[in-house]
């Protein structure tokens, strides 16, 4: 009778082991499962270039000495439908920081609207958005007295039905900047495309001296 | 007697071999039906988004919607932005019919001149 007592003691043996071997098999189960959940980095995969994001601070003027653009800048913000303020028509001459993006020199996109032609005015203060080139030099000049200094990255002309919005107001991982304006063929009540000017933030910011492109 | 309680102990023996291997067994189905159909449903959202995303605007929704990190831009704005005045309607509408109104009027002027002339000249 002995045997068959040893043979009843190593099956419990064994149904322990089996029951200690299930426990485990199931965490990973959920460990596998869970990781797909986390990944998705937060933003575009785009390397920043070493130039350090600036303090906040709001931007007070804008110079493109590329296309003679130098002026103060207003501050901008909603419409009552929702889509962005611009500058109003008499202040053709400035263009205006949208309040609710970062400011120039900030991680994000700090975004600059400006007309291209104001009606009876004539033209507008990014007239010549669309002659930019990649590498031309933007200074904005903040309230602290610092300036932020980008480089153009890609000048795009978008049909407005077709907007990038993720493309312009969409997290980036370093500080960058747009400058809109309207283009393309112009009929009575306006433009039928957006002139977007996308641009990187340098790491000579605040050293950008007056003559320079 | 003797016997009796070793076969007792051995029948017990097996009966508790036969529960702890009884026990696994459910335990086997309980944990895996539990964990496999939140598995099933954890896994299931995020690939049929994704795969569900067709066209860009879904895709774009798709891939900012894990990221769950706070907007850069605090208040996104809708659509396009209206940076462009056209051709002023007022301005240009009255200068275009100033001028035409004038060509008009100098054009009749000078068709009243011309037969008053030749009038002149036929009398």
């Amino acid at each position: 009778m002995s045997p068959l007592s040893r043979r009843a003691l190593a099956a419990a043996a064994l149904t322990v082991l089996l029951t200690g071997c299930g426990g485990p098999a199931d965490r990973t189960t959920d460990g596998a499962s869970a990781a797909p959940g986390t990944p998705s980095a937060p933003a575009p995969t785009r390397t920043a270039q070493a130039a350090r994001p600036l303090a906040r601070s709001v931007p007070v003027a804008l110079r493109i000495p590329a296309i003679g653009v130098d002026t103060p800048l207003l501050r901008l913000g909603l419409r009552a439908d929702g889509t962005v303020e611009v500058p109003p028509v008499e202040a053709h001459d400035r263009a205006g920081w949208y309040g609710h993006s970062p400011t120039p020199g900030q991680t994000g996109p700090s975004v600059i609207l400006g007309h291209v032609t104001v009606g009876e005015y004539g033209d507008g203060v990014f007239r010549h958005l669309d002659r930019l080139r990649r590498g031309d030099r933007i200074a904005a000049r903040l309230g602290n007295g610092t300036t932020a200094a980008f480089a153009v990255t890609e000048v795009r002309t978008v049909d407005k039905a077709d907007f990038p919005t993720e493309d312009v107001y969409g997290n980036v991982d370093r500080p960058e900047l747009r400058l809109i304006t309207c283009g393309g063929p112009r009929s009575g009540d306006g433009y039928r495309d957006n002139v977007i000017v996308f641009a990187a933030l340098t790491s000579d910011s605040t050293t950008i001296s007056a003559g320079e492109r | 007697m003797r016997l009796m309680s070793r076969t007792g102990l051995a029948a017990l023996a097996v009966g508790t071999a036969l529960l702890a291997g009884a026990a696994p067994a459910f335990a086997d189905t309980a944990p895996s039906a539990v964990p496999s159909s939140p598995a099933v449903t954890e896994a299931s959202p995020v690939p049929s988004a994704t795969e569900d995303a067709g066209d860009a605007g879904d895709a774009r929704e798709a891939t900012k919607a894990p990221s769950a990190v706070p907007s850069q831009v605090g208040v996104v704005p809708r659509g396009a932005a209206d940076t462009g005045v056209g051709e002023d309607s007022e301005g240009h509408g009255t200068l275009i019919g100033g001028g035409a109104a004038a060509a008009a009027f100098a054009a009749a002027g000078a068709g009243f001149l011309v037969v008053r002339r030749r009038r002149a000249n036929g009398a």
